[in-house]
């Protein structure tokens, strides 16, 4: 018989308690992806991204055996991330400068590329306006899909605080598409 | 639920496709607020997706090295890090071996020195003890002297003087030539 994702996964995070270095490597390679969409768009750099990615994993991996599956274990992967982010935008400050660099997609359709880059640029010029806890809410809940419950207990914050965040954060995206005719 | 409500409401579910019925009723009773959330549902389309962030196979590929690395990397520290500690401290623990060592050969030394010292004293000490329940013979107390070895006449000697009592002494002077015996 097959086993299934989740099966698999949850096996290589026992190896990788017990110490399995291998089991550790696809996990990371499983949760790179989503790990680096998310210190991109918080920080708006993608090397920056990349050290936060890297810092991340190594903290996972100092941490791993003591993860009790209280959580599960993605959703304790993005606090870790979080933390990363938001220590790292103490440190560089509110203001973030839109970078350079661009992410490589994986899509070799230019028209797409097209559409991609534009929703990139938009979401990334909304992402930068938006105040550290509402851009952090605003991407765990609408991109990584978290429930408010999750993203309360991940952060420390009371539910509806987290509802209000999120609510803020929606009511500027809107009022910025309205203003840049991204509804359109 | 009023219109306000409504909309207050929408913004807690952007980019959501189920909705409570209290909602979806208003919905389908007020254009305005079915626009309102027709226009926030094209929005959250257009913000697209977490994959539309994703980095390409290669640059997952090259940070997953990365990370393997750095983690490498942090491992050889710590190795070498407990090494160095062991350098630091055997040099420590060479000397605190050492020591204790030297301190158990002394202490077993004075020991054994105690305990002939002992031996001197409890023969002394029974002869006090005869002396002083007046029970000694005075024929015994020769003979009983020549109990002590050779080795230790001398501290005996001195021993029975330390703990002899003045009216020992005077005893001792009456009945015995004291200056024979010692």
């Amino acid at each position: 018989m097959l086993k299934t994702d989740k099966t698999l996964f949850n096996e290589w995070i026992e190896e990788a308690q017990a110490g399995n270095r291998e089991a550790f490597s696809k996990i990371v390679k499983k949760m790179m992806k989503p790990i680096i969409a998310m210190t991109y768009k918080m920080t708006q750099n993608i090397d920056s991204a990349q050290d936060l990615a890297q810092d991340t994993f190594v903290s996972v991996w100092q941490n791993i055996a003591n993860f009790r599956g209280e959580a599960k274990f993605e959703n304790w992967i993005y606090r870790i991330a979080t933390n990363k982010c938001l220590n790292h935008l103490k440190k560089e400050g509110k203001n973030i400068a839109l970078d350079n660099h661009e992410l490589i997609y994986s899509t070799n359709d230019p028209s797409k590329e097209i559409l991609k880059r534009e929703l990139k640029e938009n979401i990334l010029t909304f992402m930068a306006q938006l105040p550290q806890q509402q851009r952090i809410v605003f991407e765990l809940h609408f991109y990584k899909e978290l429930t408010f419950e999750n993203i309360a207990q991940l952060t420390g914050k009371a539910l509806g605080t987290v509802k209000t965040l999120y609510r803020e954060a929606i009511a500027k995206l809107r009022a910025t598409a309205l203003k840049k005719g991204w509804h359109r | 639920m009023n219109c306000k409500q409504c909309q207050h409401q929408l913004l807690l579910y952007f980019g959501q496709k189920e909705l409570p019925e209290d909602l979806q009723e208003h919905l389908l009773e007020c254009n305005s607020c079915k626009k309102h959330k027709d226009e926030l549902d094209a929005l959250a389309e257009k913000s697209g997706s977490d994959k539309d962030f994703y980095p390409d196979d290669y640059m997952t590929e090259q940070m997953v090295k990365r990370v393997n690395k750095a983690i490498d990397n942090l491992e050889h520290s710590k190795i070498t890090k407990t090494k160095n500690i062991w350098h630091s401290y055997i040099p420590a623990a060479a000397a605190v071996i050492l020591f204790v060592g030297l301190s158990l050969i002394g202490y077993l030394y004075v020991l054994k020195g105690n305990d002939h010292q002992q031996a001197t004293i409890n023969n002394s000490d029974s002869l006090i003890v005869q002396t002083e329940n007046k029970d000694l013979n005075t024929e015994d107390l020769p003979s009983l002297l020549f109990e002590f070895t050779a080795e230790n006449q001398e501290n005996a000697r001195d021993l029975l003087i330390d703990n002899i009592t003045d009216e020992d002494l005077k005893y001792l002077e009456k009945n015995f030539d004291v200056g024979e015996i010692l």
